[in-house]
């Protein structure tokens, strides 16, 4: 009897990983816009002080108003003045990340739903649902 | 694919950039028909696919999805993204449920 010898190497078999070094593997593997969704926190520490702060500065008033004890109180105000602060390019793009990415879900999974009973009526609700979830509108049932 | 196409435009930064808006002809699949559609904002691309009972609906959905978009988005909301100077509006219809939210000449011929 011939005895066989493989012809091939074995693959190197795959280290040991600790949760932690999958996380950290996933999360590296995040744009910048997704890791700050996510973990906000490791994207401050990965792309530095200066990142985080520009972020964080963006959402800083000092003009707030606080009470004696150095915290903020509420503006009293009709917060127009919030409201006509631009925001930071980052805050609008995870923003509306978030809401996009959750409205493709949900007209991928009403999709589903339509393709199984195939009438107009559904795909013209699946239409008004989408339209709804991307204005931040409440949401109507699905029609069939 | 044949796509068929409008190029709206943002200023951004002093300067106006395209933002080519692409429809492809729709297709039919197993249990409906689907139209997709595409968005190059500055940077980013929106795409997605329509659909429908038959051809016609799965295309008025994707000029309606187009439509949702482009008044949803951050562009319009800041007021720098148009179609044609003599056009107020981007020339997309809405789903009902946000009509309130069309402008001008879209507001009153869409």
């Amino acid at each position: 009897m011939v005895r066989w010898t493989p012809t091939r190497p074995a693959p190197p078999s795959k280290r040991w990983q600790s949760r932690e070094e999958i996380l950290k593997a996933h999360l590296d593997g995040l744009s910048p816009d997704e890791l700050l969704c996510v973990r906000p926190d490791y994207w401050a520490r990965r792309f530095g002080p200066s990142a985080s702060r520009s972020y964080y500065v963006g959402k800083y008033d000092p003009n707030q108003p606080r009470d004696d004890r150095g915290r903020w109180v509420d503006a009293g105000g009709d917060g127009t003045a919030n409201r006509n602060r631009p925001l930071s390019p980052i805050t609008i793009a995870a923003r509306r990340n978030i809401n996009e990415a959750e409205c493709d879900a949900q007209y991928k999974l009403d999709t589903f739903k339509c393709n199984l009973v195939r009438t107009p009526l559904c795909w013209a609700s699946a239409n008004e649902r989408y339209a709804a979830c991307l204005s931040g509108r409440p949401i109507p049932q699905l029609r069939f | 694919m044949n796509a068929i196409s409008r190029v709206l435009k943002i200023s951004s930064g002093g300067r106006e950039l395209d933002v080519p808006v692409r429809i492809y002809w729709p297709v039919e699949d197993k249990a409906a028909w689907s139209c997709r559609w595409e968005i190059h904002w500055p940077g980013r691309m929106r795409s997605n696919a329509a659909h429908g009972a038959d051809a016609i609906q799965a295309l008025i959905n994707a000029f309606q999805m187009i439509g949702s978009e482009l008044y949803c988005s951050e562009e319009h909301k800041s007021g720098r993204l148009w179609w044609a100077k003599k056009w107020i509006g981007y020339g997309f219809p809405v789903p009902n449920n946000i009509r309130d939210l069309l402008v001008g000449d879209d507001k009153r011929s869409l």
